[in-house]
């Protein structure tokens, strides 16, 4: 990058916040999985101008912006495919809680954990619980509509989102949608920013909706000898009108992969294992637990429950274990995983992991299937060597067929991780031409000169 | 670990970025250099060739203090520090070391010169107490008589830089709380653990203390140490050699106790006491490099009246030679310490190492406020007082 242009960098918001070294390029190159591209320049904005700044000199000069949380995403969408300027939202991390209204004002640095305890503290809840969320930022969040366990009751970042002030592609400052509960002034521009992946705008600011704590927890362990009958199990639940505020799934290759990376107290011989929890008022939260009880053992089950927040704790141990138990599964070998997270609709969750097994058999794949199938949102996990070339064409054959089964399904091609650069080739195969017409006809018009996060969900 | 090694354990890291969750570093900056993460992709590049050894990476991998958070949750079950010290070591020998760093760890192998060294400390104020002469040092303040009610067993007892020079009280009443338990307890000779020099990167200087230490050891003593930093050395001692010095190392490694740890196994519990409103404050290396959590109501066993207050894990920033490569971190992370004591509203906090005692006190201290700071067994003590 021209010296002029880090100079004026520097000049917008001092030396110290403008990264030009290879050593921070190379920190400022990847996400959580494989894909990794290096920026020229890294810059820290303080503010809403900052950033405004920032993207018009970019957008002046044609040059590629990145905007990035703390790059926890798993589809490259923090990583600077075509070089340029990496935008850190690390200094922007103002926290303004509202009891009255029950919303909090967040700057997009905000790390989500922070934005629980802050709420937590004067007795509010702000649900989205994304896999990362100790170390995931707002800004990231809502700019990948994240959601996590609690999605079958309580839905996924969008569902938080009043209102968001933005810094368009031009380097304009938009403020869309209102910290009222109700607003439906013209089209809903906040809704296409949510998930846009920061290719759209930049969030500066966002205000989100909180709710009241529930008074307390309940978590169930049932355990299955065969992986059918957990499927029935959680459809029963669901079409006896009980929402759980979550329901979690591990199969047998993940049950065994946590018991053998540290014991967890999970049951050894179990095909399957659902995690359920209850929340709410005491006497509602234990009613439900109580028929979700029944129902899990109607279908076979033994069960294990808790209120105690210490026994919660080593219940939920096992689940938390799965992802770093299948990464340990070959210790010898060189395991890499591939975390997909296809999402069906709920009824048709067992058809989709039967149909997983069966790809996984048909390429000789080792995949681990866990994740929220309260809302049909499951994780096939690839254990491969990503040094293993043949290995590696076989993950991706399997990954297409994957798609397939989910889309057939009237599934979704990613329920929660967003398209990125990984998913891009896939996209269109979900929604259709036209879609892809609009999606490019949006971007042209807001971005015209491709300054935001090129490279990524649409190729132009 | 050694660097050729270290290919290996780097493609575990699936660069989830869960460590910045815990990393006291990354909690001041938010920066990736400073986090786990950015840490070990640095190492990473440094291996494939995409980055040569430079200033700036020495840098960049200079602003941890090892205190092991990071490899205690890494979900892929990544050494992380391990990796950071190997990296430092290869760094050092393309690099060399900074000059100061050169004189400080000759300085700690050669315990000749170490007066010389407090002299010079001690003119330009460095520390906010004296450091006191070797003179007076543990060694020589306490008394040579034992009482032998267990003689069969020696125990000696390891007091380190910071107890033999800046704290030797506590190593007073380490060695009496242990005798009047009825232990055999020695001190020998002894240099620097070498922990300074080895998280440095000067493996060099690290071995050649490890080597005069277990030089003074049979093998068949138990070290007792009042400084988990210290414990954790002689726990690490077995990586440092091969053969026979290293069986005589692991032998002993498997015998070195932290002292609190040890009091709670092997001496008698004497209640009753203390009725102050206590904070118990989690050293690094023994939650993370010892894998010991107590807390203070197992310590209250002993003391008995005292109104415990649990206050959230968090380091204090101290960090050895760190607190003074980075002095402004060092004084971010222990601010966040002092709030979260500062919010408990205790009169005193009780921990088992004297480097925390010690930069817990000095944040005290610059932020006027006014509590006591007290190694475990100076609580201990204060109970046998009041028993009489």
């Amino acid at each position: 990058m021209e010296g002029r242009i880090i100079n004026e960098l520097i000049s917008c918001i001092g030396e110290e916040y403008v990264l030009t070294s290879k050593e921070d390029m190379v920190l400022y190159s990847y996400d959580a999985q494989l894909l990794e591209s290096l920026p020229q320049a890294v810059v820290e904005p303080a503010s809403t101008i900052d950033v405004a700044n920032i993207v018009k000199i970019a957008n002046r000069e044609r040059i590629p912006i990145t905007p990035r949380g703390s790059s926890t995403g798993l589809s490259a969408g923090a990583v600077p495919i075509k070089g340029g300027i990496v935008l850190s939202t690390r200094r922007m991390k103002r926290i303004e809680i509202d009891e009255k209204n029950l919303t909090a004002t967040v700057e997009p640095g905000v790390i989500t954990m922070d934005l629980y305890k802050a709420a937590k503290a004067k007795g509010l809840f702000y649900p989205p619980d994304p896999g990362s969320y100790k170390v995931s930022t707002i800004g990231g969040n809502i700019a990948t509509n994240a959601g996590g366990p609690h999605a079958i009751k309580y839905g996924v970042t969008r569902n938080y989102v009043l209102s968001l002030e933005v810094v368009l592609p031009t380097g304009e400052i938009l403020n869309t949608g209102s910290r009222t509960v109700k607003c439906v002034t013209g089209y809903s521009l906040k809704d296409l920013l949510i998930g846009s992946e920061g290719t759209l705008g930049i969030i500066t600011t966002a205000c989100l909706r909180l709710l009241p704590l529930p008074e307390t927890c309940y978590t169930v362990l049932a355990s299955f000898n065969n992986t059918g009958a957990s499927a029935k199990v959680v459809s029963n639940i669901i079409s006896s009108g009980l929402i759980p505020s979550t329901m979690e799934y591990m199969d047998r290759i993940t049950i065994k992969a946590v018991e053998n990376y540290k014991f967890t107290g999970l049951p050894k011989d179990a095909e399957s294992v659902l995690l359920i929890e209850t929340d709410g008022n005491r006497k509602a939260a234990e009613d439900e637990a109580e028929k979700i009880i029944s129902l899990c053992k109607k279908g076979g089950a033994m069960v294990k429950y808790a209120e105690d927040p210490d026994e919660r704790k080593k219940i939920w141990e096992g689940r938390r274990a799965a992802l770093p138990a299948l990464i340990n599964i070959k210790p010898n070998s060189r395991p890499t995983t591939f975390l997909e997270d296809a999402t069906v609709p709920r009824s048709e969750v067992h058809k989709m992991i039967s149909e997983i097994n069966k790809i996984s058999k048909k390429y000789g794949l080792t995949i681990g299937v866990f994740g929220h199938i309260g809302d049909g949102n499951l994780h096939p996990t690839f254990l491969v060597d990503t040094q293993n070339k043949d290995d590696m064409d076989k993950v991706e054959k399997a990954t297409e067929e994957i798609f397939e089964v989910s889309l057939t399904l009237g599934g979704t091609l990613s329920g929660e991780h967003g398209i990125g650069a990984t998913k891009m080739k896939y996209l269109e195969k979900e929604v259709g031409n036209k879609g892809i017409e609009l999606m490019k006809i949006l971007k042209n018009s807001l971005d015209p000169n491709h300054i935001l996060n090129p490279g990524k969900i649409l190729s132009l | 670990m050694q660097i050729k090694n270290a290919k290996e354990a780097l493609k575990h890291c699936m660069k989830c970025g869960e460590c910045q969750v815990v990393c006291p570093s990354f909690s001041v900056t938010g920066r990736e250099s400073e986090s786990a993460r950015g840490k070990v992709r640095l190492i990473k590049a440094l291996l494939d060739g995409e980055l040569k050894p430079s200033k700036n990476i020495v840098e960049r991998l200079s602003t941890c203090h090892l205190c092991k958070a990071c490899s205690s949750i890494c979900p892929s079950g990544v050494s992380i520090d391990k990796l950071i010290i190997a990296a430092r070591v290869e760094l050092v020998n393309k690099l060399g070391l900074p000059l100061y760093k050169k004189i400080f760890f000759r300085l700690l192998e050669h315990p000749k010169l170490i007066p010389l060294g407090i002299r010079c400390a001690n003119k330009f104020g460095i520390f906010p107490q004296n450091l006191t002469s070797p003179k007076k040092s543990l060694k020589r303040i306490i008394s040579k008589k034992v009482n032998l009610r267990n003689s069969n067993q020696k125990v000696v007892f390891f007091g380190g830089c910071m107890i033999n020079y800046y704290y030797p009280e506590v190593g007073k009443i380490s060695v009496d709380i242990l005798k009047n338990n009825g232990f055999n307890v020695i001190i020998n000779d002894e240099k620097c653990c070498g922990i300074p020099a080895k998280f440095s990167g000067d493996i060099k200087s690290a071995t050649v203390n490890a080597k005069e230490n277990l030089k003074n050891f049979t093998g068949n003593e138990i070290i007792v140490t009042a400084c988990p930093t210290c414990a954790l050395a002689w726990k690490e001692y077995p990586d440092l050699f091969k053969g026979k010095l290293r069986k005589k190392a692991s032998k002993l490694a498997s015998s070195t106790f932290e002292i609190t740890d040890f009091f709670l196994k092997h001496c008698n519990k004497k209640v009753k006491g203390i009725k102050n409103k206590i904070a118990y404050h989690q050293p690094c290396h023994l939650k993370n490099g010892l894998g010991k959590k107590h807390d203070l109501e197992g310590i209250l066993e002993f003391v008995g009246e005292g109104e415990y207050v649990e206050i959230e894990d968090r380091c204090c920033g101290f960090g050895g030679t760190f607190s003074y490569e980075h002095p402004d971190l060092a004084e971010k992370i222990n601010d966040s310490r002092i709030d979260g004591i500062n919010e408990s509203g205790v009169d005193v906090i009780v921990t088992p190492c004297p480097g925390c005692k010690y930069f817990i006190k000095a944040g005290l201290s610059r932020r006027g406020l006014n509590k006591k700071v007290l190694h475990t067994v100076e609580l201990l003590s204060m109970v046998d007082e009041l028993e009489g």
